[in-house]
C-alpha cells in the first residue's frame, strides 16, 4: 500500500506536472502557429497563449533543473549509476542537439524565405494599378455626375421663393439610374425640400462637416463615399446660385449609387489591396512571431531532449545503480542482499543472473566459512596438543626460518614467548650464544637431509646442565606448506640424572652393605691384636703393635665413616613436609659453626619465615650443615673468613619461591666440580666423601627445588637453592 | 542571414521597449466630462483630445484597422463599489479605394466617413454618450473615464510587440470626474 501511495504521490508530483507542461506548450504552440490567420479568432488570447507558454516552459526548465542538480550530487557523491547516467545525458544530447539546431536554423531560414516570397512586386504594382483604375472610374463618374447635378441646377427654383416648386423639381429628378436622392438644404445642413426614390426612405442623411465647408467654400463637394456593407455612393453637393441675405445660401446635395457589379469589382480590389498592404505592413512582426514560435518550439524539443534523456538514463541506469550498490554490500561482505527484478530485458536476466550469483556465493561463502571453521577449530585442537605436550616442538621452514613454536619449547629452553617467531635459528644462535650449539646442531642435520634423525646433546645454561633429546623429521611439501622439518626435544636432564643417581645408590647401597659387614671384626680383630700382644712385646715392637693396630682401628673408623655416607646418600627417606621458619633454622646451624670456629664471620641476610614453606626440617638442617661446612672449609685458611647466606622469595613461572644463596670468598669450586657438580664422589678435598653437594641435589629434589652452582666474577664460590612455597599458606 | 535580422530586431524590439519612454508627441487625453443625470440614464459629454503616433498611422494607412476603447465606470461616493461600466469601442479604418478614413462605432454600428485622419480624430473629441445606469438614489458618484489604443484587437503579429512598443501605448489613465445626483 505504501509502495502503491508512494508511486502515486511521485507521479502528482514529478510526472504530472511536466506532463501538464508539455501539453499545454504543444497545445499552445499548435494555436499561435496560426498567428497570420485575422479570422482565426486567436487575436485576443496570443499574447496570453504566449505567457502561457513560456511559463510551461519554465516550469519544464525546473524540472530539469532539479534533476540536473540531484545527478550533479550524486555524481559528487560517487553514487552508483551517477556517472553512467550522466554520460547517458551528454551522449543523448550530443547526438539530439545537433540535428535540433540544424532543423531549426534551416526552418527558421526557410520560413524567412516563404515569407519574403508572399511579397511581389509585380503582384503589389498590378493591385496599385487596378485600385488607381478603381479610383479613376471613380472619378470619372464622380465627374459625370457632378455635371449632371450642375444641370440640374439649373432647373431648381430659389427655394426662398417657392420650396415646393423645388419639391416638384427634384422629385422629377431621382430616378434609378440618376439620383437615388435629392435634397436642398440651407448651408448649415438643415433640410430645406428633398426627394428620394425610395418613398418610405428616411429623411436624407446630412453631410459632415467637411463637406459642407468644403461645398460653401468652393462651391462643389464632390466624392464617392462609403456607406454600409462597404457599398460606395457619390455625393456632390452644390451651392445653389441664390443669395439669401444673413444666410449662407442653399446647397443642393445628389446622391448617386454606382452600378453593382462595379462596386462589386471595386470591393474586392479595395480588399485585396487593403489586405496586401495590411499583410506587407505586417512582413517583419509576421517573422518575428514565426521565428518566435519556432525557437519556442525548439527550446521545447530541446527541454523534452534533455528531460527524456535525464529520464531515460535514470531508467536504465536504475537497475545497474541497484547492481552497483548491491556489488558494494556483497564487497563488504553482506551476501544477503537481493536486487529486484523489474524487468524482463536483458537488464532483468543480468539482475536474475546476479542473484544467482549472489546465492552461489552466499552458499560458497557458507561452506568456506564451516571449512575455515574446522580449520580453525583443528588449529586449536593442534595448538592446544602442542601446548600441553611437555616436550619442545619447533617447525624449521627449509629457509632456516622457524615458523612455529610451542610453549614447551621456550619453557625448556628458558627464552621468552615469540623468541623464534618468524627468525632463522642463525640469527637465534647469535642471540643466545648458550643455546647456538642445538640450533646448529639442528640445522646441521636439516641440512644433511635426514628423513628421521635422533641426538642427545649438553647444553650449559646459566650454572646448570640442560640434557635435551633432541629428534628430527622432514616434512613432505604439501598444498598449504612448502616442506621444512618439524624438531621435537625433551628436557632429559632430570631423567638422565635419576638414573645416574639410581647407579650411584646402588652402589652405595652395595658399598655399604659389603664393605660395612667386615669393619667391625677387623676392628675387633686390631684390637684383640693389641690387647693380647702389648703386654708380650718389647716397648719397641709394643710400639709398632700399638702404631699399626692404631692404624687399622683408625682407618677402619674411616672407613665406616665412608660407608655410613655412602648409606646416607643411599637411603631413600620419607619426607615429614611441615611448615618450618628457615631463618631461624639457618641461625641454629649458624650459632653451631659459629662458636665451633670463631674465625669465621657469618653474615646473615634473612627474610622472615617465609610463611608457606613446607619441608622435612631435618633434611633442611642436613642441607644446611653441608653447604655451611662446604664454605667454612672453603675459606678456613684465610684471616678475614667470611661466609655470607641470604635468603629472598622471587617469582618464577608465575609460583613463588624462596631463594637461598650461600656464598663464600674462598677458591671457588673447581672445574671439574663445576663440569659435574652434583656427581658423587667427585671432591676437591683431601678428606672429602665427595658426596655433600650429591646429597645436597638429592634433598632439594625431594623438596621439588632447584639447586645450582657457580663461581661469581669477583670470586669465591656461590651454591643457590629455590624451593617452592605455597602461595596461599 | 534575414532570420538573424529577425532575431535581432526582436531583441532590440523588446530592449527598446524596456527602455526609458521617449517623449510623446502622441496620446489619448480625457480634458473635460460633464454628467447630467437623466430619466434611469446619465447624459455624459466627453471633451477629449486623440493624436495618433507616427507608427500607429502608418498601420492604419497600411490596412491596419485600429481600434479605440471607452472605459466609463460609475462608482458610488458612500461605498465606493462601481454600480456602473460601460465600453465603447470605435473602430478606425482607412480605405483606398475611396481614400477616406471611417470611423465606426461598434455598438451602434454607425459609419462615418472622412476626408482626413484629423477629421476622424476630431470628430471624436467632443461626443456624447448616454449611459443607461437606471434610477440612481440621491448622493455623490463619481464617474471614472479611460481612452485607450486596444491592443488586443490588434493584429496578432503585432501583440506582443505592442507590449514593448511606447508607440502603441495611448492610454490616457483612469480620471475621475466626481458629481451629485439630487433628489
Amino acid at each position: 500500500m505504501a509502495f502503491r501511495s508512494k508511486r502515486v504521490r511521485r507521479l502528482v508530483l514529478r510526472v504530472l506536472p511536466v506532463t501538464v507542461a508539455l501539453v499545454v506548450l504543444l497545445v499552445s504552440l499548435v494555436l499561435v502557429s496560426n498567428v497570420q490567420q485575422e479570422d482565426s479568432g486567436l487575436n485576443h488570447p496570443y499574447v496570453w497563449v504566449l505567457v502561457l507558454t513560456v511559463f510551461a516552459l519554465l516550469v519544464v526548465l525546473a524540472a530539469i533543473f532539479h534533476r540536473v542538480i540531484s545527478l550533479t550530487k550524486k555524481v559528487r557523491e560517487h553514487a552508483p549509476g551517477a556517472m553512467l547516467s550522466a554520460r547517458w545525458v551528454r551522449y543523448f544530447l550530443v547526438l539530439s542537439l545537433p540535428p535540433a539546431l540544424i532543423v531549426y536554423f534551416f526552418s527558421a531560414y526557410f520560413l524567412t524565405r516563404t515569407v519574403d516570397s508572399w511579397f511581389d512586386v509585380g503582384v503589389e504594382a498590378a493591385l496599385a494599378d487596378s485600385l488607381e483604375l478603381g479610383q479613376q472610374f471613380l472619378e470619372n463618374r464622380t465627374l459625370e455626375v457632378r455635371n449632371q447635378v450642375r444641370r440640374l441646377i439649373r432647373e431648381i427654383d430659389n427655394p426662398a421663393d417657392d420650396v415646393d416648386a423645388v419639391r416638384r423639381t427634384l422629385l422629377a429628378n431621382v430616378s434609378a439610374g440618376g439620383p437615388l436622392e435629392l435634397s436642398v438644404m440651407e448651408g448649415d445642413g438643415r433640410m430645406v425640400a428633398s426627394a428620394n426614390i425610395n418613398m418610405l426612405a428616411d429623411l436624407p442623411e446630412r453631410p459632415g462637416d467637411y463637406a459642407l465647408l468644403q461645398a460653401l467654400d468652393r462651391g462643389e463637394y464632390a466624392a464617392a463615399e462609403p456607406v454600409a456593407d462597404g457599398i460606395l455612393r457619390i455625393r456632390v453637393i452644390q451651392r445653389l446660385p441664390f443669395d439669401v441675405p444673413g444666410r449662407q445660401g442653399y446647397l443642393l446635395q445628389a446622391i448617386y449609387p454606382l452600378p453593382e457589379s462595379i462596386t462589386s469589382l471595386a470591393n474586392r480590389i479595395e480588399k485585396e489591396y487593403y489586405r496586401y498592404q495590411n499583410l506587407s505592413f505586417l512582413r517583419e512582426p509576421l517573422k518575428q512571431s514565426f521565428i518566435l514560435i519556432l525557437s519556442l518550439v525548439l527550446l521545447l524539443t530541446v527541454l523534452l531532449a534533455i528531460l527524456a534523456a535525464l529520464n531515460v538514463a535514470r531508467k536504465l541506469v536504475t537497475p545497474i545503480s541497484k547492481l552497483a550498490q548491491a556489488t558494494r554490500e556483497i564487497a563488504s561482505g553482506d551476501l544477503t542482499h537481493e536486487v529486484r527484478v523489474e524487468t524482463r530485458d536483458e537488464l532483468g536476466f543480468l539482475v536474475q543472473s546476479f542473484n544467482e550469483m549472489t546465492e552461489a556465493l552466499t552458499s560458497a561463502s557458507q561452506e568456506a566459512e564451516h571449512s575455515r571453521g574446522q580449520l580453525q577449530s583443528q588449529s586449536e585442537y593442534l595448538e592446544t596438543v602442542l601446548g600441553s605436550l611437555t616436550s619442545g616442538v619447533l617447525t624449521v621452514g627449509d629457509n632456516q626460518r622457524v615458523v612455529t613454536a610451542n610453549a614447551a619449547a621456550t619453557q625448556i629452553l628458558g627464552v621468552p614467548d615469540g623468541f623464534f617467531t618468524g627468525r632463522s635459528l642463525s640469527e637465534r644462535a647469535e642471540k643466545t650464544p648458550l643455546l647456538a650449539p642445538l640450533f646448529e646442531l639442528i640445522w646441521s642435520q636439516i641440512g644433511r637431509g635426514t628423513a628421521e634423525w635422533q641426538r642427545e646433546i649438553r647444553l650449559q645454561v646459566h650454572g646448570q646442565t640442560l640434557v635435551l633429546l633432541v629428534r628430527g623429521s622432514r616434512l613432505g611439501k604439501g598444498i598449504s606448506h612448502s616442506g621444512g622439518s618439524v624438531i621435537v626435544f625433551d628436557d632429559v636432564t632430570i631423567l638422565n640424572q635419576a638414573q645416574r643417581e639410581a647407579a650411584w645408590a646402588e652402589v652405595a647401597r652395595r658399598l655399604a652393605h659389603e664393605v660395612r659387614n667386615p669393619l667391625t671384626p677387623i676392628r675387633l680383630a686390631a684390637e684383640r691384636l693389641r690387647m693380647k700382644l702389648m703386654s708380650k712385646l718389647d716397648a719397641k715392637d709394643s710400639t709398632i703393635l700399638d702404631s699399626a693396630t692404631g692404624t687399622i682401628v683408625s682407618q677402619v673408623e674411616a672407613l665406616r665413616e665412608l660407608v655410613d655416607a655412602f648409606g646416607d646418600y643411599a637411603q631413600v627417606p620419607q619426607l615429614v613436609r611441615a611448615p618450618i621458619a628457615l631463618d631461624q633454622l639457618i641461625k641454629d646451624v649458624v650459632a653451631l659453626y659459629q662458636h665451633e670456629d670463631q674465625r669465621v664471620n657469618f653474615r646473615l641476610k634473612l627474610i622472615a619465615g617465609p610463611p608457606g614453606l613446607s619441608a622435612d626440617s631435618g633434611q633442611i638442617r642436613q642441607l644446611l650443615h653441608n653447604l655451611v661446612v662446604n664454605s667454612s672449609e672453603a675459606v678456613a685458611k684465610d684471616q678475614q673468613a667470611e661466609v655470607s647466606i641470604r635468603t629472598r622469595q622471587i617469582t618464577q613461572a608465575g609460583k613463588k619461591w624462596l631463594e637461598l644463596e650461600v656464598s663464600d670468598r674462598g677458591p671457588g669450586y673447581p672445574a671439574m666440580v663445576l663440569e659435574n657438580p652434583f656427581e658423587p664422589y667427585v671432591t676437591f678435598k683431601t678428606n672429602g666423601s665427595g658426596l655433600g653437594l650429591a646429597i645436597c641435589r638429592k634433598i632439594v629434589s625431594e623438596h621439588d627445588g632447584r639447586i645450582t652452582i657457580h663461581n661469581p666474577t669477583i670470586g669465591g664460590a656461590c651454591t643457590t637453592i629455590i624451593l617452592p612455597v605455597d602461595m596461599n599458606p | 542571414m534575414r532570420f538573424c535580422a529577425s532575431l535581432l530586431s526582436i531583441t532590440l524590439f523588446v530592449l527598446a521597449g524596456c527602455g526609458q519612454p521617449e517623449e510623446q508627441d502622441y496620446a489619448f487625453a480625457i480634458k473635460d466630462v460633464s454628467v447630467r443625470p437623466a430619466y434611469q440614464s446619465l447624459d455624459v459629454r466627453l471633451q477629449q483630445e486623440l493624436e495618433l503616433s507616427s507608427q500607429a498611422r502608418e498601420a492604419l494607412e497600411h490596412g491596419v484597422t485600429l481600434t479605440v476603447r471607452l472605459e466609463m465606470e460609475l462608482l458610488s461616493d458612500s461605498d465606493l463599489i462601481i454600480t456602473h461600466r460601460e465600453t465603447r469601442r470605435f473602430q478606425l479604418r482607412y480605405l483606398p479605394l475611396s481614400e477616406r478614413y471611417q470611423l465606426t462605432e461598434e455598438d451602434t454600428g454607425e459609419l462615418k466617413a472622412f476626408s482626413r485622419l484629423r477629421h476622424m480624430l476630431a470628430s471624436m473629441d467632443d461626443f456624447n454618450i448616454q449611459l443607461s445606469t437606471g434610477p440612481l438614489p440621491p448622493g455623490g458618484y463619481e464617474l471614472r473615464t479611460r481612452i485607450s489604443l486596444d491592443e488586443r484587437r490588434l493584429p496578432t503579429p503585432m501583440q506582443l510587440p505592442s507590449w514593448f512598443s511606447s508607440q502603441w501605448q495611448h492610454d490616457s489613465e483612469w480620471s475621475v470626474w466626481p458629481f451629485e445626483v439630487s433628489v
